[in-house]
């Protein structure tokens, strides 16, 4: 089999892996090297359904010898299979980079015997790129629950971003979908990476100390455009990419969604706890797409829950920039998330009785409670006013968006004058907004009234 | 009204002899000299052309005015340049606004200076005033070009070894962004042209950074066209083709969301050139095996 029938095997086998970025590292271009990494990334195209593209998304390998349920690369599934070799693979990747086509390469792999087996095929694909191509892009790779550390190390040394994929949001999930996989298998790696990061953050800090200032978020507003990373309210590393020789990228994880029973509340609060215990740079969420026939999951005919994917989305980024917490998004009492309202709005709508908020002396955090105001119109907000008294009119000038967050707002104690002043009037119009979307009512349409559990 | 040269040398050589004209705010208007249409009662004057030394020195001159006059009262600025950077961001929105393909530019450009000149420092808090929210969101669109440019270009192998590829952006976006691709192209040579500004970069490996170059139309569109692409770039533009099929995801696109997601991250006026939306693998591919390839 050629590349070409290699690759039609090998990127369809590998695109139910949703993360896809080439940010967090920066590697100045070097002399003789081709190719840099940049903080912000690339997106070089969008699927059809608006899924950036910027790596070269493959398995090295669909020969899996594990038997997952929901993998349309099972064992037991009766698909052709293909291998890439190192080199192949490798000149292939240059081959996209030099025509602009992609930032570097995703590798990921079924397990191809062993995790260490397979590790080591990565790896020697990793060498080649890097060592004989001098490629100095992007690379994200994939850690097979179970390598052993020192390959995981060597994975570190050779990639920008390591992850390891939780796949299922609890360990009888896991247990009962994944029979060779288990909870430490896949906690394990993904320890030793923050292990390793948090050490050599410390090498960093003891060879350059480095004076620690909080940014002033008034100056971040007068930016023309802003790096993302730097608007999250998470620690932040007190050393530079550049500094890090293993995983500067740092680590990521995926949850599929809609396989299992687990609620949004449950998701979550693992997010957060993932966040927080790993370091974590991003939790994906995957909707579950049945492609599969197998009594534990949902029937093939089950729609694909897209909306639910996308609130969790939603949810997920209110607490790395808006400083939510799991519980304020999706209760142990109401642990779904509301599909046709957004979460910042659901949460506003619960305590109405804290708005409306004064632009002119509402703080950042208060700033970021408001539907419509994002993280960096807020920071514009606090840049704006220092000049003078702020109206609607300079709101909307901000980019603020007003549809939303008028109802929420007072500028220099007035109310907009298009916005009800009774709270339920306000409650009614934003939900009738909301539903009313053209998102809301397709999906409505798509997923009708099933449900699965 | 003065009709300018619609480039950075060309508006801020129209503010400077506005300025000597000591006409106040409201009473001169700039316009591109590509498109003037005065009002009723306008005169028109025609700036010198933006390509003349004494113009390009005359817009130097208003420049490192502005610059000055927009950290004025900094104390860092006398000790040790800027270190706060108003001054490299003031001077670097100009540089992008006057990228824009926008008939409002020059204006927009000259209110924003007389408020500058005005106001000094201040202009840089004011991002809610109607002439810098104007000026900030042309700036943004050109940033917003230039990283359409720096997602959507699509260099093809060429016969001689060199790549080369040709985009349209609504700006004039190479200039702005050739300094990128030499940077992640650092060991090739290649030439990105833009046949709609009639602007290419070259760049060679042997060399220092990218070598910007205006053109005439009938280079510019020779540059665009050409077609003697290496042996393996039809292959590997198959393969390109196949990878993207490939990362289709069934069930989540246009009619299962309501609204066009990649129309709204990669507009159509850019898919022209987009390797992965043309046609389809079996019309581009001969079915020549790649020479180099490694299968197993």
């Amino acid at each position: 089999m050629d590349t070409l029938g290699k690759l039609d095997i090998l990127a369809e086998a590998a695109r139910y892996d949703v993360a896809c970025t080439s940010s967090g590292a920066d590697r100045p271009a070097r002399a003789g090297k081709l190719g840099n990494a940049s903080p912000a990334g690339c997106c070089h195209s969008f699927t059809p359904d608006g899924r950036c593209v910027t790596l070269l998304k493959v398995l090295m390998s669909n020969a899996c010898s594990y038997d997952c349920a929901y993998c349309v690369n099972r064992r037991q599934a009766s698909c052709p299979r293909a291998t890439f070799a190192p080199r192949e693979l490798a000149e292939l990747t240059v081959d996209f980079y030099k025509r602009n086509y992609i930032e570097g390469l995703f590798l990921s792999s079924g397990v191809l015997g062993t995790p260490d087996a397979t590790t080591e095929r990565m790896i020697a694909c990793l060498r080649i790129l890097r060592d004989e191509l001098q490629f100095n892009g992007y690379v994200h790779a994939k850690v097979i629950p179970g390598t052993s550390p020192e390959l995981v190390d060597g994975l570190g040394r050779l990639a920008d971003r390591l992850s390891v994929n939780l796949e299922l949001p609890s360990a009888a999930s896991l247990a009962r979908l994944c029979p060779e996989k288990d909870r430490d298998q896949v906690m394990d790696p993904m320890g030793q990476i923050r292990r390793q990061r948090d050490e050599e953050e410390r090498a960093g800090l003891a060879r350059r100390p480095r004076r620690h200032r909080l940014p002033d978020p008034a100056r971040e507003g007068l930016q023309l455009l802003s790096n993302g990373n730097r608007l999250t309210l998470r620690p932040r590393s007190q050393i530079s990419t550049r500094q890090r020789a293993f995983a500067p990228a740092g680590q990521s994880t995926q949850l599929i969604i809609g396989a299992t029973p687990e609620d949004d509340n449950h998701i979550l609060q693992l997010s957060q706890s993932l966040y927080r215990h790993f370091d974590l740079k991003r939790v994906f969420f995957s909707a579950y797409l049945p492609m599969v026939d197998d009594r534990e999951l949902p029937g093939r005919d089950t729609p694909v829950p897209l909306r639910r994917e996308h609130r969790l989305y939603q949810a997920d980024w209110l607490m790395r920039y808006y400083a939510f917490s799991p519980d304020e998004l999706a209760t142990p009492a109401e642990p779904w998330l509301d599909l046709d309202v957004d979460p910042k709005l659901a949460w506003a709508l619960r305590h109405i009785d804290r708005f409306p908020i004064e632009v002119m002396d509402a703080s950042l955090e208060q700033l970021l409670r408001v539907p419509g105001v994002g993280p960096v119109g807020a920071r514009r907000i606090l840049a704006a006013r220092r000049a003078g008294p702020l109206t609607f009119d300079d709101l909307s000038r901000l980019n603020i968006t007003l549809k939303r967050a008028r109802h929420f707002l007072t500028c220099n104690g007035t109310r907009d004058r298009s916005c009800p002043l009774d709270a339920e009037l306000i409650r009614a119009k934003v939900v009738s907004d909301a539903r009313q979307s053209s998102y809301n009512r397709t999906r409505r349409m798509a997923e009708g009234q099933l449900s699965l559990f | 009204m003065l009709a300018c040269d619609p480039t950075l040398e060309g508006v801020l050589s129209a503010v400077g002899i506005g300025y000597l004209a000591h006409e106040r705010d409201g009473q001169l208007r700039l316009a591109s000299a590509r498109g003037v249409q005065p009002q009723l009662g306008e005169e028109v004057i025609r700036t010198p052309p933006a390509s003349e030394d004494d113009t390009v020195a005359f817009a130097r001159r208003v420049l490192e005015g502005f610059a000055r006059r927009v950290t004025t009262g900094c104390r860092k600025v006398k000790a040790n340049g800027c270190p706060e950077g108003c001054e490299a961001a003031c001077v670097r929105r100009l540089v992008y606004v006057a990228a824009s393909d926008d008939p409002e530019m020059p204006e927009i450009v000259h209110r924003y200076l007389r408020l500058g000149f005005s106001v000094g420092p201040r202009v840089r808090m004011l991002i809610a005033d109607p002439r810098v929210a104007a000026f900030d969101g042309l700036a943004r669109y050109v940033a917003g070009e230039c990283e359409h440019t720096r997602q959507f270009v699509r260099f093809s192998h060429m016969s001689d070894g060199s790549f080369a590829a040709s985009f349209k952006p609504n700006a004039n976006t190479i200039p702005l962004t050739a300094a990128h691709f030499a940077a992640r192209m650092g060991t090739e040579r290649f030439c990105l042209v833009d046949p709609r500004h009639r602007v290419a970069a070259f760049h060679d490996p042997s060399g220092d950074g990218c070598q910007i170059v205006l053109l005439d139309a009938a280079l510019a569109n020779d540059l665009a066209s050409r077609k003697d692409f290496a042996d393996d770039e039809r292959y590997v533009r198959a393969m390109w083709q196949r990878f993207y099929r490939g990362t289709t995801i069934p069930g989540r696109d246009r009619s299962q969301r309501g609204y066009d997601l990649r129309t709204h991250w990669m507009p159509q006026r850019l898919w022209e050139g987009l390797v992965e939306l043309g046609p389809t693998t079996s019309t581009i591919w001969d079915g020549t095996p790649r020479s180099k390839s490694q299968a197993d």
